[in-house]
């Protein structure tokens, strides 16, 4: 009798974007594992060639439905310093209540509708909703303040146009901003209470060790600003950022992979909250200590935690910022565009993403690179699945399969933004 | 509230929706008829209405019609049409009408007017697009009118609420 298992899914759902996963056992090794991305491959950074630094905020949102202010923000800081612009303060705050309302928005999505129904047996949110119409609920009622958020700073909250190199097209007015405080302080009990939800999921307890990489700030949770610091004491700035990572391509993925010194990496909200838990404010900390994990953790079922952590943290920092928001006398400082290079890492929902530009006297992009978080993690996603089917031979091909697609869920890759589709094929022999 | 949606996005006939939406704008007194234009909204769709409007959703359709034809779905028909198996890249309209049904969130009347066109392509709306919109904006345009005079909301479902309510 052979020990080979081949399992093949056709469509892996319930992530952003689509993809597949093959997987070849032998006996009790892993012969073969593939996260499969097929889908062609965008060019974005071949179209921003010879555009306007003006248009590119606006193109880079477009990469992504879901992150599209961590697009337009890493790339409006990397071509702020290629032109040696500074911002001012109130611009500073008016940009991090921008990442308040994309990592509200992006993290409730995912719970919610994607990887919840994981964790209480239920083959989609529809189902979960269903028998937990309230959980769904207040996600969407979370997701919606994020999307507030956003459509009040960006003018929409899909694609928005509102953010410019050198900060906003407009600022909201104490009207606006006064509104939205009002709904945002109405949700701290939805936001506290997702966390104690979060925290009694019934989760896998593994372990997976592998750099953690994330943004580091002086003082503050980091979203726009910081340096990239890993789990295993390395600290660069985003210029040095492609001395340690390198990028490479594989036979099976439309999309990059890429290692940090040689080894795969993980980016993500774990990692944020790990390497960034002394910068939590302390009522967010408690409910992490109340959590009963032991922070810092290296368990990538953890992540539900950590994003539910972030929503906590998100809304209270904006609220925080609309109660001291003041409209700015102009929303933007001006731009003069110079010959120059710029590199800059901001903190996507699902990880750091990198840009870096170099553009011309007149500021026309010259060359760009865009290292989003879902080509980061793979490298990572595979090792991790990989240990996950060792650990778990003795499953059935439906449950293995299901564990394994729920190990993919954990990172919420966004396949979208690092190309696009996931389908899972498993062989067993 | 009677509200007119647009749904779509800027490419080719998937246009469609904003075109008629907007064709709707300044024929209604403003305090009744609120019309907006959305770019995929995903389940943010829900954010748009509460339990007491009557919605109005106006989308180019891929169905076994040829193209130009118009079709109209009524609350339950619009969310029979989900598919169960779901990416956050399937959450269309008919899925998030799904959702909003069980969540007992659907607004008190729910209409979907929708124009069939073919494959969308990132070029302009085609001949059968510009060729029947006016046809498409007036049976819009009747559909609030009938609405205007029928003040009273039927209920689609048996509760009606909004995800604001916890």
């Amino acid at each position: 009798m052979s020990n080979e298992r081949r399992i093949e899914v056709p469509v892996l759902t319930r992530v952003e974007g689509e993809g597949a996963l093959y997987v070849h056992i032998d006996g009790a090794r892993v012969a073969d594992l593939r996260l499969n991305i097929f889908e062609p491959p965008r060019f974005f950074e071949k179209f921003l060639e010879g555009r306007s630094w003006k248009e590119i905020p606006d193109m880079v949102a477009r990469i992504c439905g879901i992150c599209p202010v961590a697009y337009q923000m890493s790339a409006v800081h990397a071509i702020e310093t290629a032109f040696g612009a500074r911002v001012t303060p109130a611009i500073r705050r008016l940009r991090r209540l921008y990442y308040c309302g994309e990592w509200m928005e992006s993290h409730s999505l995912h719970i919610h509708l994607l990887a919840a129904p994981d964790f209480l047996g239920y083959p989609d949110a529809m189902a979960l909703a269903q028998d937990h119409p309230g959980i769904v609920r207040r996600g969407l009622r979370l997701q919606g303040l994020g999307n507030a958020i956003l459509g009040m700073l960006g003018g929409r909250s899909v694609h928005p146009v509102g953010a410019r190199v050198g900060g906003f097209y407009r600022a909201p007015d104490s009207a606006e901003a006064a509104d939205l405080l009002t709904r945002l302080r109405a949700a701290t009990q939805d936001a506290q209470d997702l966390v104690r939800w979060t925290a009694g999921l019934k989760l896998p307890a593994v372990a997976r060790q592998a750099p953690l990489v994330s943004l580091r700030h002086e003082s503050d949770y980091p979203m726009n600003e910081g340096a990239i610091i890993s789990s295993e004491g390395l600290a660069m700035s985003a210029a040095e950022f492609d001395a340690h990572v390198m990028e490479h391509q594989v036979p099976h993925s439309t999309a990059l992979h890429a290692l940090i010194n040689g080894k795969p990496y993980w980016v993500g909200p774990l990692a944020r909250v790990n390497n960034n838990l002394d910068h939590l404010p302390p009522r967010t900390l408690r409910l992490a200590e109340e959590t009963g994990i032991r922070w810092p953790s290296v368990n990538p079922y953890h992540s539900i935690v950590a994003r539910s952590l972030e929503v906590h943290f998100a809304l209270h920092e904006a609220i925080a910022l609309l109660e001291q928001y003041a409209p700015p006398d102009k929303p933007f400082v001006e731009i003069v565009p110079r010959a120059g290079a710029g590199a800059w890492c901001t903190e996507a929902p699902r990880g750091i993403l990198w840009q870096r530009y170099e553009l011309d006297e007149e500021g026309l992009v010259k060359k760009s690179r865009i290292v989003p978080p879902t080509s980061q993690n793979q490298a990572q996603m595979e090792a991790d699945l990989r240990a996950s089917v060792e650990e778990n031979l003795d499953l059935c091909d439906d449950e293995l399969r299901a564990r394994l697609e729920a190990g993919i869920r954990n990172y919420d890759p966004c396949i979208s933004c690092a190309t696009h589709f996931l389908n899972l094929t498993l062989r067993r022999t | 509230m009677i509200r007119v949606i647009g749904l779509g996005s800027p490419w080719g006939d998937d246009q469609a929706g904003w075109r008629a939406a907007q064709a709707l704008r300044g024929l209604f007194d403003e305090r009744c008829v609120e019309v907006s234009v959305l770019d995929r909204p995903g389940p943010a769709l829900l954010e748009h209405w509460r339990k007491e409007d009557s919605v109005l959703l106006l989308d180019a359709v891929c169905g076994a019609g040829e193209a130009g034809g118009l079709c109209c779905l009524e609350g339950d028909e619009i969310a029979r049409l989900a598919n169960a198996a779901w990416s956050s890249h399937h959450l269309g309209v008919a899925e998030c009408v799904a959702l909003a049904r069980t969540l007992a969130a659907m607004p008190a009347r729910l209409c979907l007017l929708g124009l069939e066109v073919g494959p969308i392509q990132p070029e302009d709306a085609t001949f059968a697009v510009e060729h029947y919109l006016p046809q498409w904006t007036e049976a819009a345009r009747a559909k609030i009118t009938a609405w205007l005079r029928d003040p009273c909301p039927r209920s689609t479902a048996p509760e009606t609420a909004t995800i604001w309510n916890g």
